[in-house]
């Protein structure tokens, strides 16, 4: 079994004092769709960033797409993030004087060129066909996160990690936004989801619960649904 | 990308990026006019301290006289440039109306263009007969303008008018000063000179002269008149420093300025900076993005400051000096040198801490 994400008693300490993840061990299977839940402060997000290169473990092994995040500097850093990673944030950040086409470039313009056509048909997969010269201050918040999707997978990056994709978003973006991530899960893409919500947490093939820094509950998401598990 | 990002963020903070133009504008203008009035200045300043009169005199090294066949010496095309003026004198003592008085024979129309100053009470002499009486002279004396006088020396005598009382503040007050031929046949000493007065540019070397006359009027000693030379030297010396420390004021508080607003500028598109190295971007390539909007804020400020620069300089010019100021070749390449220079410099640190941001602390909002 080939693991595109394996890390192995990793811990994040924050001045000697914090502990923000505690020795721990995952594995992610290539096109898995994995969504980590917990409490504010549970290390969710800790955890998501050590995998998107954003931040460097105290210790322990971290290896993505059969690459050793703990032995790489911080431009190697750079390009892994660029080349592997395509990443999503609740708050969406885009920029604001740049076009979704442009947004969309913009990941292009860091990986390697630009090429508009794949901008374009990378908003037209998430549905923003017709918007592609818009503003983001001229979008709605669930046009605002697809044009996000889109320029996390323009470069054809590895593995998608979202912090929260639809905690700003209405039940009726949720459910496009949703939509739009199991459209993808079912084309191949390895997805990484940091959520609150059990909702989205179940459309998942598995969740792992976090508490203190430490996974307490790697259980698969169809055995939750079908006992109808609640977390919250 | 790049000129999407560089003219999509200058147009969202115009009027911050029009606040750094301008503070790059007003310390370029001010050292590019200092650039265009130091030369002008010099010139002038120069000027004006050669209307305090000579700065050289020569004596005789040997002997009691100079030849006057050597004046030809402070023709010679070696030194020419440099000199203002000369003026030869002939210092005899004779009997005036019966009293011992001291005549200097000069070349009266050298003498009134090196010594503007002198106050005429009458008119300067326009022939050969006529003189002028110094002060103390006129006084002891009782001359008056228009009064005849006679001039003996052993056998010889001269009459001549008085057409002027003259006031200088110096030892002239107590001569008669006539037409230096007329002292010479009264005395019996044609050709012969007792001194020269030489006004010589200070900013094209003294030193120069001094060195030429010393090695080519050999009977001649060259004496620094050093009171003159010196306040020349001195005068320039306080101005350039002057106008340096006023730059290095102006560029410090410019780059104060600049500082100020790119630390805002960097503040204000942190997330946009810690965004762009989640997905991917070299610290190089941020520090690249604020760089350029730095250089182009300094490139246009120190384009606008070279005009202001320019006409500043002519309005100093035209008020204090009285002249146009002839705009220096380096005032465009000096204007945007300056700014893009201090715009960069003064935005160094912030770019350095741009670029490294922490994305993932950023993003998260902490």
């Amino acid at each position: 079994m080939k693991f595109l994400v394996s890390m192995s008693e990793l811990t994040k300490d924050y001045n000697g004092k914090v502990r923000a993840l505690d020795q721990v061990s995952l594995e992610v299977r290539q096109g898995e769709w994995v969504a980590v839940m917990g409490a504010s402060g549970s290390g969710k997000t800790t955890l998501l960033n050590m995998i998107a290169a954003l931040d460097r473990p105290t210790s322990g092994s971290l290896w993505v797409d059969e690459i050793d995040l703990l032995s790489l500097g911080e431009e190697e850093r750079a390009r892994f993030r660029r080349e592997k990673v395509g990443l999503i944030f609740q708050q969406f950040h885009l920029i604001p004087y740049l076009t979704a086409l442009e947004n969309v470039m913009l990941a292009q313009y860091f990986h390697s060129m630009t090429d508009k056509g794949e901008a374009a048909e990378a908003l037209r997969q998430v549905g923003l066909g017709e918007r592609i010269d818009f503003l983001p201050s001229e979008l709605s918040g669930g046009e605002q996160q697809r044009v996000c999707i889109a320029r996390a997978l323009v470069n054809g990056q590895k593995i998608i990690l979202a912090d929260e994709p639809t905690g700003n978003l209405d039940s009726k973006n949720e459910d496009l936004v949703m939509e739009i991530f199991n459209d993808l899960h079912q084309a191949g893409h390895t997805l990484l989801f940091v959520t609150h919500d059990p909702h989205i947490g179940r459309q998942a093939d598995r969740i792992i619960e976090m508490e203190h820094g430490r996974i307490v509950s790697p259980v698969p998401a169809q055995i939750q649904k079908a006992g109808n598990i609640s977390r919250q | 990308m790049q000129r999407r990002i560089f003219i999509g963020s200058l147009r969202r903070c115009k009027s911050r990026a029009v606040i750094s133009v301008l503070a790059i504008a007003l310390g370029a203008s001010l050292i590019v006019a200092a650039v265009n009035l130091r030369g002008s200045i010099r010139g002038k300043l120069a000027e004006e301290l050669r209307s305090y009169g000579a700065n050289l005199l020569l004596v005789p090294a040997t002997g009691p006289f100079l030849q006057e066949k050597d004046l030809l010496i402070l023709e010679d095309n070696r030194v020419k440039d440099r000199l203002i003026g000369y003026v030869p004198f002939l210092h005899r003592v004779a009997s005036l109306q019966g009293r011992d008085t001291v005549i200097a024979g000069t070349r009266l129309v050298a003498i009134k263009k090196l010594s503007p100053w002198w106050q005429v009470n009458g008119r300067w002499p326009e022939r050969k007969n006529e003189a002028l009486a110094g002060f103390n002279v006129a006084s002891k004396l009782g001359l008056r303008v228009g009064d005849s006088v006679t001039v003996s020396q052993a056998k010889s005598r001269i009459t001549l008018s008085i057409a002027g009382i003259v006031r200088t503040g110096g030892a002239e007050e107590h001569q008669l000063i006539v037409d230096l031929e007329e002292v010479q046949l009264l005395t019996g000493l044609p050709g012969l000179l007792s001194s020269v007065l030489v006004s010589s540019r200070a900013e094209n070397g003294l030193d120069r002269t001094v060195a030429f006359l010393q090695r080519e009027w050999r009977g001649a000693e060259v004496r620094t008149l050093l009171q003159v030379a010196r306040a020349e030297e001195s005068v320039l010396s306080r101005l350039q420093f002057f106008l340096m420390v006023i730059g290095i004021l102006v560029l410090f508080a410019s780059g104060l300025s600049v500082f100020a607003t790119m630390a805002t500028a960097a503040l204000e598109r942190k997330v946009e900076m810690a965004l762009m190295r989640a997905l991917g971007a070299e610290k190089r390539q941020i520090a690249w993005i604020f760089a350029s909007e730095a250089a182009a804020i300094g490139g246009v400020g120190g384009l606008l400051g070279s005009a202001l620069g320019l006409i500043l300089a002519q309005v100093i010019g035209l008020s204090v000096f009285r002249a146009l100021v002839l705009p220096s070749l380096m005032s465009l390449p000096t204007g945007i040198a300056i700014g893009v220079g201090i715009a960069l410099l003064s935005s160094l640190s912030v770019v350095r801490k741009t670029a490294a941001i922490a994305p993932a602390v950023v993003l998260k909002g902490e």
